[in-house]
């Protein structure tokens, strides 16, 4: 448990620690945590695919976790403290929103949180099965050993649900269990909902800086009314299914769809940055759910649609950063035929 | 509709507030028509008929981002009077829309972190706290997937379902499954109506087969469990758990001949065929052979030849079992021959020239057949058998001997339990042996001679 909370610790305070002594990141601290949390998602995915695939230990791949992210996170920190202290002035105008929005809106997203982490409801089929599967990882030290319905022993990565398989968000899930000595059960039912669902809004923040710039009232009442349009719609609309963290489209759909949006216009990125963190972002929604492999070039090809009419032209610039994108699909898709 | 209406009204709006941003909008419109339900229905459903769930959870769920925009937009352009009626007519349509939510109607206080109902968690940490002292897990992470399969030796647990229980009728039962992955789980509906029924028997489901059993808290279960000498490990106002920890040897023997195997008639449970002066010789010895065990538990079928090899068994035992009746078990019986019944083999023969018995009553693993002479199946045969056994063995006294006589079809269920044995055909008193080990049967010996008997033993 302890190593969770350093865990956490160390994931917020990076990018604050990171933003403040290099102020000419243009990325805003929330943005940086998408950024990281994308990094460390990438990270373990690779890990977790090659691990499944080779059928090796699941505690070996959590040491070898710890070791990548242990030096990522130390050259991040020994580059903010020796590299050259960049301090810029960018005066908030956050001061001039309206106090009683602000509260209202920081008030019905902390009551969202409560109220979908606490009364949870506490049965719903697929969660039964994939908190199955991440409990077996645990208990067996192994890569989907049991098939998670029948509980019965899969004979080899072939066997395997590929879906299951390459979707590294339960042995992510499982991996955090193990770490922090916690059962499964409590971080899927209890410990990642809040995490997600902030995760969420954030996201939303962020897309809200893309629509109204720095006109923090309307960016307050935009998440106001997303705020309550989640918690009071009709079950499909609602981001009930957040609290099942199990279920990775919702991830997708609710986090990193406005994300992946947020990241490819945002002004504030170079365009060679802006490709990677858009690889790794595509590289996540495709390894979190299948629903990411579908919608990734949906969202591409409605992003480049942009290009076309503001151009009124196809450029080869376009196409081959259309297909850098489109990379995570394309290895998905090659890993899914070929397993 | 309103969703085709606020989406329409925000390109109108930002575009006609001259900002780039309503391009932002564009990749979102097309995933809307991409995936929209109507234009899905008449492309590409017949290609990737799953596909259209993506459709439907990402076009809703993209629904409160472009209701959003849609009212900043348009609260932005009505000035300010309008803007407090904006949030009224928000609050409104929430307010009518809120009756669906599905949160308000399965919204469980939680009892605990982990989300489960406490009995539930009670049974599972339970469960699991046992299988941890009782259970060697090393083997999990040495044997390779090959090595399991063949030996998947996980204990197993029987969970009642009784969809009384709770919304989805499987909380006990996927509770124990997303605790623990130590044991392997069957479930079996036992409905209440069953379970508080005057002749409710807890061993016709199977309850022999597993080293745990979890079920209701129900007194009719208690008692049946604890009278087959069940351990009860965990106990709470919801729930039991039990552990099956029964060792119980039977021995089997066929009954001696009679006048229809002289005859080579096929005589199944239509056919009370009498001992011959030979069988009942027969019965004499495998009486003596047997003689020095005390039997907790004799049981035979309904017929007479059963019955009468019985006592003469009985008969020569010198222990305390002479004390004891035999019990007639109507799922010993033999097989019922249907339109063949009584018949002799030539007769059979002149009649179906190709009769065989796969093909007249089928395998051992076919449940579907259906007997063209209107005879019991095989498979229907070897469940009966083996609900019998375990039935015999969960009545036995721990430890305890039982004595079954029954009829050559017992070979059929001992083929499928004992798939890598060779089991010949039964003779006539001739003695077979099976233990039973906490769920788990092994065969000692099979079709012995009882002359031979005491070597083997």
């Amino acid at each position: 448990m302890d190593q969770i909370l350093l865990g956490t610790l160390i994931f917020f305070l990076v990018p604050v620690y990171i933003k403040k002594r290099q102020s000419s990141i243009a990325l805003s601290t929330i943005a940086l945590y998408f950024v990281e949390a994308i990094v460390l998602f990438f990270v373990w995915t690779v890990i977790s695919v090659f691990f499944t695939f080779k059928d090796y230990p699941f505690n070996v791949s959590i040491i070898l976790y710890y070791i990548i992210i242990g030096f990522g996170y130390v050259a991040i920190i020994i580059y903010a403290v020796l590299g050259k202290y960049h301090k810029t002035h960018k005066p908030s105008s956050f001061s001039c929103a309206s106090k009683y929005l602000s509260a209202t809106t920081f008030g019905i997203i902390c009551y969202h949180i409560f109220r979908l982490t606490y009364f949870q409801a506490y049965e719903y089929r697929d969660n039964i099965s994939y908190i199955s599967a991440i409990n077996d990882i645990i208990e067996t030290n192994r890569f989907f050993l049991y098939n998670e319905i029948s509980g019965k022993v899969i004979l080899g990565h072939t066997n395997m649900s590929r879906k299951l398989a390459l979707s590294a968000w339960y042995t992510f899930e499982a991996a955090i269990s193990y770490i922090s000595g916690l059962h499964p059960l409590i971080i899927v039912n209890t410990v990642l909902p809040p995490f997600i669902i902030l995760f969420s809004y954030m996201s939303y923040w962020l897309l809200s800086e893309l629509l109204f710039e720095k006109q923090y009232n309307k960016r307050l009442s935009f998440l106001l009314v997303i705020a309550l349009l989640f918690q009071f719609l009709t079950e499909e609309t609602s981001t009930l299914f957040l609290i099942w963290p199990t279920w990775g489209k919702n991830l997708v759909l609710s986090v990193l769809i406005p994300i992946y949006l947020y990241f490819y216009y945002t002004p504030d990125l170079k365009e060679k940055s802006r490709h990677v963190i858009l690889v790794l972002t595509g590289f996540s929604a495709c390894f979190i759910s299948t629903m990411g492999v579908v919608l990734i070039p949906i969202l591409i090809i409605g992003c480049k649609i942009h290009a076309i009419i503001e151009k009124k032209r196809i450029e080869l610039k376009d196409i081959i950063s259309t297909l850098t994108l489109l990379l995570p699909v394309l290895i998905y898709a090659v890993i899914f035929i070929l397993w | 509709m309103l969703y085709a209406v606020c989406f329409l009204a925000v390109i109108f709006l930002l575009k006609n507030n001259h900002s780039k941003r309503w391009i932002i909008i564009i990749p979102v419109f097309v995933i809307v028509i991409v995936l929209n339900p109507f234009f899905a229905h008449f492309t590409y459903k017949r290609i990737f008929p799953s596909f259209l769930e993506y459709g439907r959870l990402t076009w809703v769920m993209l629904i409160p981002f472009i209701i959003a925009l849609a009212f900043v937009e348009f609260k932005d352009r009505i000035g300010k009077k309008g803007k407090s009626r904006c949030w009224v007519v928000l609050l409104l349509i929430l307010f009518l829309f809120s009756g669906g939510n599905p949160f308000f109607k399965f919204i469980v206080v939680p009892q605990n972190p982990y989300k489960l109902n406490c009995s539930v968690l009670d049974i599972c940490t339970e469960l699991d706290s046992d299988l941890k002292s009782s259970f060697d897990y090393s083997y999990v992470h040495t044997s390779t997937r090959a090595d399991l399969s063949e030996n998947d030796n996980r204990p197993t647990i029987l969970v009642q379902y009784d969809d009384a229980q709770s919304t989805t009728g499987s909380c006990l039962y996927w509770g124990i499954r997303q605790y623990t992955s130590r044991v392997l789980l069957a479930n079996t509906v036992i409905e209440p109506v069953d379970y508080s029924s005057e002749d409710f028997i807890l061993s016709d489901y199977g309850i022999s087969n597993y080293q745990y059993f979890a079920c209701t808290n129900d007194k009719h279960l208690k008692n049946q469990a604890l009278s087959y000498g069940l351990s009860l490990l965990a106990e709470n106002k919801d729930y039991l758990l039990f552990k099956n920890e029964k060792e119980v040897t039977i021995y089997f023997v066929r009954h001696g001949e009679t006048e229809a195997n002289v005859a080579e008639l096929l005589a199944g449970s239509g056919t009370d065929a009498m001992l011959t002066q030979l069988g009942q010789a027969q019965a004499e010895e495998a009486g003596e052979a047997l003689s020095g065990i005390e039997f907790s538990q004799i049981y035979t079928s309904e017929l007479t030849r059963t019955k009468d090899t019985a006592q003469i068994i009985l008969s020569k035992n010198q222990s305390k079992t002479l004390q004891k009746q035999a019990k007639t078990y109507a799922k010993l019986n033999d097989i019922d021959w249907g339109d063949v019944e009584g018949m002799s083999i030539s007769d059979v023969l002149s009649i179906y020239p190709d009769f065989s018995e796969e093909t007249y009553i089928g395998t051992i693993s076919n449940s579907s057949f259906v007997s063209p002479i209107h005879a019991e199946s095989k498979y229907s045969v070897a469940s009966r058998m083996r609900t019998a056994l375990g039935h015999i063995a969960m009545s036995t006294d721990n430890n305890g001997d039982a004595l079954v006589v029954g009829h050559s079809c017992m070979q059929w269920e001992l083929h499928y339990m004992f798939s890598n044995e060779d089991i010949p055909t039964l003779n006539n008193a001739y003695i077979t042996v099976l233990e039973y080990n906490r769920g788990e049967w092994t065969l000692k010996c099979v079709n012995v001679d009882p002359n031979q008997f005491s070597l083997v033993e």
